[in-house]
């Protein structure tokens, strides 16, 4: 069974004037073993998308439509207690900013052990037990000096060193499918490398599946094994990485791959900015901005396109998509 | 091609209950009249610091900054007033660097207003009317205020600010780090446009080795308060001849899933800068380090070519001791 389906998905912030539609029908599914990356950049849903996932959609958003079953259950149908229990240990987060995600207050041993008491771990284990499993985890995410990091505040580790700490809380209680949001944007790239070598070896070794988060293109091209893009709410391309990088049809993708300066490539500047979430055209919501549009593109909704036997997808009137 | 700027042990140290942080230490470079230097780096290798120095933003501890041959470091407030209509700066948040209480056009008037009091009110307003035009703004976003405007517009207006004196170099601080993808390259071509046409000068301080590679001709590179490598961008990117240029290279993920570099994976991250080891900063990450280097701080020597300088004592044996990161 799939392990993430997610169908249809809505999601609208609502405030004085028109609702706000962040996401607007989005599907991705995940299978264990597998990362996904799912790219954008501010606005266009990924974030939000990611959040619809955990339960962690809170006033004044709303999912309005769409299913999000893990391993066939619906999380939408689940009570706040139910997600509770879900959450942590079968599905679980990596923020952005380390710092945000622990509690200055405590150890970074504690606030592992809390994990595991939380879920019914601590109770007739014992503490020796659970120490036992702290060390390994902050072993297993390449800390050298586990003791040390354990009895340390987070204000006392680096940067990259608390990140491994909240890597750790997400795995700790091996959960089936870890949701990272830019686990890497404020660490140097040293650190970054180092830090998402070990991310996907933790997911791999767990068999877990992984949704990435991110709007750097050389970290989906270098760690994932899908990509989803999204713009405005929408996902417009999906596929295996490899297919996508190679031959981008959405005209979206193939000008966001140009964007990044290559020496000796002219670099592509797309003309414009996202559209305003409040008020999307009735057609493609790319067609301000895109390169090929075609007379019936800002009216009329783009259908989905498929590129054969490659599991690789495109929301465009473009038949063969954009041209390279 | 004549030298507009050049800095010569420019030393910055912030100081700090028991000791200080030494941001800057010793560092020395020229920029050439319409040149772009990069300015690499990762957090904590002083790379800001030394841009803020350069325009006296941040005071310097010791060094000279010599501009068209004055050195900027010795002017007394009036002249450094003066002298700042020839330099300017763009900095990373836009938003952040802009008066929320002000209109677009009152942000890039201020400039003129404190630097050519002689123009009339009309001439102002047609030159911030110019200046918006130059970076691709319309009339219009001259009324509105920063909160009303995208990020990558709020850039321009930082940019429109900046040049609104004429100056001949500007430091421009990450300018685009803070802005979408899209946008980003929006912004790069409109700092490259306006430095052909107007023959700017740039420091353009970046972590992002894509963008440098791509914008400027010479680049150096920091380690925690050092230039470690210096030369012109081609051949440093080509053929780096320092450990952490090529350690930087190899983490660069490039959009490229055929992408066939062998990382070379460093060991912990930037040490800090309150208590310095002795020797070469970088000893203890290296993968080359041999027991002199802890000794004495490597001098930035010439290596290859007429220009590519390194502060390594392994220098001319790292292309052989190390795998080629290349540049995709």
């Amino acid at each position: 069974m799939t392990l993430l389906e997610v169908k249809g998905l809505r999601v609208e912030f609502s405030g004085r004037e028109e609702p706000v539609r962040a996401v607007n029908g989005v599907d991705l599914e995940i299978e264990r073993g597998e990362i996904v990356g799912l790219v954008g950049e501010s606005g266009s849903g990924k974030t939000v998308t990611s959040l619809s996932i955990l339960g962690l959609i809170r006033q004044p958003g709303r999912i309005t439509a769409g299913s999000i079953l893990l391993d066939g259950t619906d999380l939408r149908t689940l009570g706040p207690e139910q997600l509770r229990a879900i959450r942590g240990a079968r599905v679980s987060y990596v923020p952005q900013s380390p710092r945000g995600a622990l509690n200055p207050l405590l150890r970074i041993g504690k606030q592992m052990e809390n994990i595991l008491v939380s879920h019914g771990e601590g109770g007739r284990q014992a503490t020796a037990e659970l120490r036992r499993r702290t060390v390994e985890m902050i072993e297993a995410v390449g800390i050298s000096d586990p003791q040390r990091a354990l009895r340390a505040y987070p204000h006392e580790l680096s940067g990259g060193m608390a990140q491994r700490a909240v890597i750790a809380n997400a795995m700790i209680l091996r959960p089936d499918l870890v949701i990272a949001d830019e686990p890497t944007t404020g660490l140097d790239v040293t650190v970054q490398a180092q830090i998402l070598d070990l991310f996907s070896e933790r997911v791999r070794e767990q068999g877990a599946g992984a949704l990435l988060v991110t709007h750097d293109l050389g970290i989906v091209a270098n760690y994932c094994t899908r990509i989803a893009v999204m713009y405005a709410g929408r996902i417009v391309e999906t596929g295996p990485a490899r297919a996508v990088f190679q031959r981008p049809r959405h005209p979206y993708t193939v000008g966001l791959l140009r964007s990044v300066p290559v020496l000796g490539q002219p670099l592509f500047s797309m003309p414009g900015q996202a559209p305003d979430l409040r008020a999307l055209p009735s057609g493609c919501a790319f067609a301000a901005r895109c390169a090929n549009v075609l007379p019936e593109c800002a009216a009329v909704p783009p259908p989905w396109r498929e590129v054969a036997r490659e599991a690789h997808r495109f929301l465009c009137h473009l038949e063969d998509g954009a041209p390279l | 091609m004549s030298v507009l700027l050049e800095v010569a042990g420019l030393t910055k140290r912030f100081p700090v209950r028991g000791g200080a942080v030494h941001a800057v230490s010793d560092v020395s470079f020229t920029i050439e009249e319409g040149e772009s230097l990069g300015l690499v780096g990762e957090s904590g290798s002083g790379k800001t610091t030394t841009g803020r120095c350069i325009l006296r933003l941040v005071e310097p501890t010791a060094g000279t900054v010599r501009f068209r041959g004055r050195d900027i470091t010795a002017l007394g407030r009036r002249d450094l007033r003066a002298a700042r209509a020839d330099m300017q700066v763009v900095f990373q948040e836009p938003y952040e660097s802009l008066n929320p209480r002000m209109t677009v056009h009152q942000i890039v008037e201020e400039h003129l207003l404190l630097h050519r009091p002689e123009l009339s009110k009309a001439d102002r307003a047609a030159q911030v009317a110019e200046l918006l035009d130059k970076v691709s703004l319309r009339s219009e976003h001259g009324r509105r205020r920063p909160h009303e405007l995208s990020g990558g517009q709020q850039q321009r207006v930082g940019i429109a600010r900046a040049i609104a004196t004429d100056p001949a170099f500007l430091v421009l601080d990450e300018p685009t780090s803070s802005l979408d993808v899209s946008v980003r390259a929006q912004i790069l071509e409109l700092l490259l446009g306006l430095q052909r046409d107007l023959g700017l000068s740039y420091l353009f301080i970046s972590h992002d080795l894509s963008t440098i590679q791509y914008s400027c001709t010479r680049v150096a590179v920091m380690y925690l308060g050092r230039i470690v490598e210096v030369g012109p961008t081609r051949e440093v990117f080509e053929e780096p001849r320092h450990p952490y240029t090529r350690a930087l290279l190899s983490a660069l993920l490039r959009p490229d899933v055929d992408q066939s570099v062998s990382r070379i994976q460093l060991e912990g991250e930037i040490p800090s800068a309150i208590t310095l080891p002795p020797g070469c900063a970088f000893a203890s990450r290296c993968p080359v380090a041999i027991g002199a280097c802890v000794e004495a701080v490597p001098e930035l020597r010439r290596v290859a070519g007429d220009a590519q300088r390194a502060a390594c004592l392994r220098a001319e044996e790292i292309p052989a001791l190390m795998a080629t990161p290349g540049p995709g």
